[in-house]
């Protein structure tokens, strides 16, 4: 009997401005791979199918247990991270793709800068007066824990941009993740406090109102967060935000 | 706050305001059509009456409308990438189904509101027989060589304008942050489905009228 | 003088904590980390922080975690710099709550604690599951505040290549290499802060994540500074097994009452729920009534092996335990532990909740790392202000968290990690400007040739890297000494074998200049940044083993059956305190102990006399010299430990 393999394609890109190709590579089989352990497999030996010798494939990875969002990648047709993406569990052969809402870096590693700069646009952190002793923090309900800390898990892996239609490499839509975040900082009891500074990005062009509501980022969140609840709720904060702007405009 | 964010907003109340409940109202005129020629003439012609009828239809329903279509229609042309698109298709979700159609729905109304216009308004004036209008859409809708097509654009006219109301009642309660949870985003989605097939078939009863009669 | 600027390499924790300390006090901070901060490895710290806040009415107080602490690390820690961080504590939490970080609370809002390994209170906060990652998180966005504001300069996706050293020696920038451009440049920077985390991948798998390749610290050794402890490496009872990686299985598992089991009888193949009580075997309960599954880490590795290796007792005769949290309700798993769980779900396809874990210990921690000064204060604390404080032994040059050596003595308590990374980074902060607003000398003003040079010598470096062209795959050859340092390097350590393992890893080292480069694109290519990190890599792993060949004892995580003390079964640590009065007290009056502890108590006060030391590596000759310094333990006398 023939021994027993894991087919990949991946589609490779040399650099930023280059054009695409694509590659299949054909490993042994080992029972409980994931798509990384395979890439390491390829990195070890990198000779294609057809036994063309070849630079390793380049990915982007660091926790390899689904907490960091680096290895995010679209597998199948489908983003997500790759360390959790149990071989077993996959149709082969295998495709592996760079993200396509990021300018690709090389292969399957692209450059997400951008929705770390959407996350200073929202002011995602707490506003505090310094980092010495300024005793306990306010009490938390733990309902309102429960909330914030499943917000809190957002990895900034960028599956919610990926899936989004709304989001393109071509404008400027902040996507789910820092509405989310900017929901968890107004929640905060002391976040709240510059809760208006949060909403007025929001308001403008690319912000929630670029939202079509196709709900794709909640199914493509890997971590489970409700995205649409927070994105319902801040349009219900920007909604009021925005009355408070007309009637309540001071010269 | 960006004109842009404003912009979203005008164009997502013009939806229901004015231009979805028009839409509603609009919708029930046409039932009147069950009492054949004389009681449907009346109805659309007594409108009329009011001195100030066709300022409020160009202010009430001409430009939200206008507004609401070319807005759409910008929205909905900025997603020009294809790959980008494709890479979407993926994900085959009940919402992100409702997403493409809501937008092929808005472009397929567009063009049905001018044909739709051309065909009830402007021809019939030009004609000079506007106000019979009973006899102008059973001729139109019986005329053996052109009927089929006419009844056709109607029946995806009223499909697509159905469904971009009832659709357009959910992602508005999202979009106004109205509908907060998951369960009650689930509610108001099922509202709209409602409002779907109550406005379907009320459209689909109406122009029916014409055989039944 | 010109404007002066710290730079602090690595993004996790202690970074991001040093830099925003730093940067607190009006001092630029550039902030160099080899990929985007917010995926360090830091994220993958699951279970708490400690503080002895004591919300429970317990009766914790720092004072007890100190000790807690010290005991824990077998007494090798620098007890100053441990009395400190636990003095320190209920402030570091404060502050991450104030931070915004989504600690659980208790039903009138405070902060939550759970109970973790080597204590017996409650005093580790968490946020779920997953607490490292909601550090983190708070800690990188006040940096990315502070970078709104203009203070802080971040360059991500940059690697740290090595010091520069001006003509006396201080470190005066960093060479830089941009893993995008493969451009290598010079920032001058007045003092650099190497926050660069620890070496599990010498063990090609364990705990760590892709970048912990240690080689940020190896080449401060290589350029001379020293490096202590290398050869206490942590081994987490609790991870699940893989070939990519061994993901850890938090102790916050057995901290909400994860009970670890195996049946009793060897190679019962029925499913773990099939097995009746009576015929499991509550292994670490049994033999450690008082602390049961929250015996230190140390102290779980070596029992698991024990049973397994020793026993035979292994799940389906392979090495794995069971870890079982079964008996509690899906919704009390999923509020406290929801990430992990979710994790093993994820990775091996079983519902945790309904069936229970199947785990095996890996290389977790380096209690070791680069050799860092301080200066105590007369209580026992820390002076915050002296540029001392964690000062390599290259002036200028700094270190924190993981990659520091002196917290943990020869074993860390879970939970404390996180304490020391954001403490370290907090505390040295005002050190740090001390030290640089003295400098001579602004890094600005120094000649350039002093910066051109040092980049000279890594471009050449690079140069000869990418002409390999061997016949070794250099990931590959990792692979080989990660499986070598595995089998040889852990749990149990034996010299024969040590002394083997010291000569194939300087076969490595020939091996080494046998690696093709198997990538030779300019742009964004890993292969001569990866050739180099191993390198690095196989440097420590001589500090390692060797340090571990020429320990001879038994202490914490360095298990060296030849040299048990044996302990008597019946032997209180308490017996050793009085032995030890009477000898600070002149007399010693034997015939108050039975001679069975006499006899231990004159081994263990043996041992520490020659072993209680801080094992110090210094590069000569192209291999690690090894001496020995006296670590501080005038707070809290050292005695035999005892947790059953």
């Amino acid at each position: 009997m023939a021994e027993k393999t894991i087919t990949i394609q991946i589609k490779r890109q040399d650099s930023r401005d280059s054009s695409s190709y694509w590659q299949t590579f054909e490993i042994p089989y080992k029972p409980n791979s994931n798509v990384i352990s395979c890439l390491m497999d390829i990195r070890r030996n990198p000779v294609t199918k057809e036994g063309k010798q070849v630079p390793p494939v380049i990915w982007e990875c660091n926790c390899l247990e689904e907490v960091c969002g680096a290895c995010t990648m679209v597998i199948n047709g489908r983003v997500r991270q790759s360390c959790s993406a149990l071989i077993d569990t996959l149709a082969q052969p295998v495709r592996l793709q760079p993200m396509s809402k990021f300018p690709v870096v090389r292969d399957l590693a692209v450059d997400r800068s951008r929705m770390f700069e959407n996350l200073k646009k929202v002011k995602a952190w707490m506003q505090v007066d310094g980092y010495h002793d300024l005793g306990p923090g306010a009490k938390v309900p733990e309902t309102n824990q429960g909330i914030a800390y499943k917000l809190s898990e957002c990895m900034t892996c960028g599956c919610c941009m990926e899936a989004c239609p709304q989001f393109s490499l071509n404008n400027n839509f902040i996507g789910a993740a820092p509405i989310s975040q900017a929901r968890l900082f107004n929640m905060n009891p002391v976040g709240k406090f510059i809760a208006e500074q949060r909403l007025q990005p929001l308001m403008e062009a690319g912000g929630i109102g670029d939202c079509g509501n196709a709900q794709n980022c909640v199914e493509a969140c890997p971590k489970s967060i409700p995205l649409t609840e927070s994105i319902a709720e801040m349009s219900k904060q920007v909604s009021v935000q925005m009355f408070k702007n007309i009637f309540q405009k001071r010269s | 706050m960006g004109s842009d964010f404003l912009l979203r907003r005008i164009h997502s109340i013009t939806g229901i305001v004015p231009v979805g409940l028009f839409l509603i109202y609009h919708l029930y005129t046409q039932l009147y059509l069950h009492h054949g020629a004389e009681v449907y003439n009346q109805q659309v012609n007594g409108y009329y009456d009011s001195p100030l009828a066709i300022l409020a239809l160009v202010i009430f329903v001409y430009i939200p409308l206008i507004f609401h279509s070319v807005y759409g229609l910008k929205i909905s042309s900025s997603l020009a990438n294809p790959s980008e698109i494709k890479a979407t298709q993926e994900y085959k979700y009940f919402s992100n189904l409702l997403y493409w159609l809501q937008r092929l729905s808005g472009v397929g109304v567009f063009l049905f509101v001018v044909a739709h216009l051309a065909n009830a308004q402007i021809i019939p004036l030009m004609n000079g027989e506007w106000g019979a209008h009973y006899e102008h859409l059973q001729g139109g809708f019986l005329n053996p060589s052109s009927g089929w097509l006419t009844l056709t654009v109607y029946i995806l006219g009223i499909t697509g304008a159905a469904f971009h109301l009832g659709n357009g009642i959910s992602t508005f309660c999202m979009t106004w942050g109205i509908a907060l949870t998951p369960l009650s985003q689930k509610m108001v989605r099922t509202c709209g489905i409602g409002v779907f097939f109550v406005l379907v078939l009320s459209g689909y009863y109406s122009i029916s009228v014409f055989w039944l009669n | 003088m010109s404007k002066q600027r710290v730079i602090v390499i690595g993004g996790g924790l202690a970074g991001l904590a040093a830099t925003m300390k730093i940067a607190e006090q009006g001092m630029q901070v550039l902030l160099v980390s080899f990929l985007p901060v917010k995926r360090s490895h830091s994220v993958c710290a699951q279970g708490g922080i400690n503080g002895a806040v004591n919300i429970k009415g317990e009766g914790d107080s720092p004072d007890i975690h100190f000790y807690d602490t010290v005991k824990g690390g077998d007494f090798l820690g620098h007890q100053p710099l441990c009395k400190d961080m636990c003095y320190n504590g209920p402030f570091v939490i404060h502050l991450m709550d104030r931070l915004g970080v989504t600690f659980n609370r208790t039903p009138e809002g405070n902060l939550d604690f759970r109970r973790f390994g080597g204590t017996l209170h409650h005093r580790t906060a968490f946020a779920g599951a997953t607490t490292g990652q909601q550090l983190l998180y708070a800690l990188d966005e006040q940096v990315r505040r502070l970078e709104v504001e203009g203070i802080v300069e971040k360059m991500e996706w940059h690697e740290y290549l090595g010091a520069i050293l001006n003509d006396e020696g201080r470190c005066v920038g960093a060479v830089i290499h941009n893993l995008r451009s493969g451009e290598i440049v010079s920032e001058r920077g007045d003092a650099v802060v190497l926050a660069t985390g620890g070496p599990g991948l010498v063990y090609g798998r364990s705990t760590n994540s892709a970048v912990c390749t240690g080689t940020a610290t190896t080449s401060a050794y290589l350029q001379g500074a020293k490096y202590g402890n290398g050869e206490f490496i942590q081994i987490h009872p609790s991870a699940i097994p893989g070939h990519d990686k061994l993901r850890l299985m938090s102790e916050s598992a057995r901290g909400e009452g994860g009970r670890v089991w195996v049946p009793r009888k060897p190679g019962d193949n029925r499913p773990p729920k099939q097995i009746p009580d009576n015929e499991r075997y509550y292994f670490l309960e049994e033999r450690y009534p008082l602390f049961g599954n929250l015996v230190p880490r140390d102290v779980g590795s070596r029992e698991i092996y024990d049973v397994c290796i020793n026993g035979g007792l292994g799940v389906g005769g392979e090495n794995k335990v069971y870890l079982d949290l079964t008996h509690h309700s899906r919704e009390h798993l999923n509020r406290r532990l929801g990430g992990i769980l979710e994790i093993y779900e994820k990775f091996t396809g079983v519902d945790p909740r309904e069936n229970p874990m199947e785990i095996f210990p890996a290389v977790h921690y380096s209690m070791g790392g680069i050799w860092t000064d301080y200066e105590r204060t007369e209580e026992g604390l820390i002076n915050h202000e002296s540029p001392r404080n964690q000062s390599t032994s290259l002036t200028g040059l700094y270190a924190a968290g993981e990659a520091d050596y002196q917290y943990h003595g020869a074993n860390r308590l879970g939970a404390n990690s996180l304490l020391s990374c954001i403490y370290t980074g907090l505390m040295m902060g005002p050190g740090v400007v001390n030290y640089v607003k003295n400098v001579d000398q602004a890094a600005e003003d120094i000649p350039s040739s002093v910066f051109e040079k040092a980049v000279q010598e890594k471009k050449e470096r690079f140069d000869q890297i990418k002409a390999m062209k061997g016949k070794e795959n250099p990931y590959a050859l990792h692979h080989e000494l990660g499986e070598l340092m595995i089998a040889n390097v852990l749990i149990v350590r034996e010299n024969d074998k040590l002394e083997k393992t010291l000569d194939v890893i300087n076969e490595y080292e020939e091996r080494w200049n046998n690696v093709e480069c198997v990538d030779t694109q300019v742009w964004t290519n890993p292969v001569p940044s990866y050739i180099n990190q191993l390198y690095n890599m196989i440097q420590l792993s001589k500090i390692i083993t060797k340090g571990a060949m020429l320990r001879n004892e038994f202490r914490g995580a360095h298990y060296k059956p030849e040299f048990d003390l044996n302990q008597p079964k019946d032997f209180k640590p308490e017996t050793y305190l009085e032995y030890y009065e009477q000898k600070q007290n002149g007399k010693v009056n034997e015939d108050s102990f039975t001679p069975e502890h006499m006899e231990y108590m004159k081994r263990f006060e043996a041992n520490n006399d020659k072993w209680l030391k801080s094992s110090i590596a210094q590069f000569k000759n192209g291999q690690p010299d090894i001496t020995y310094e006296e670590v501080d333990t005038s707070l809290v006398t050292p005695r035999p430990r005892k947790y059953d």
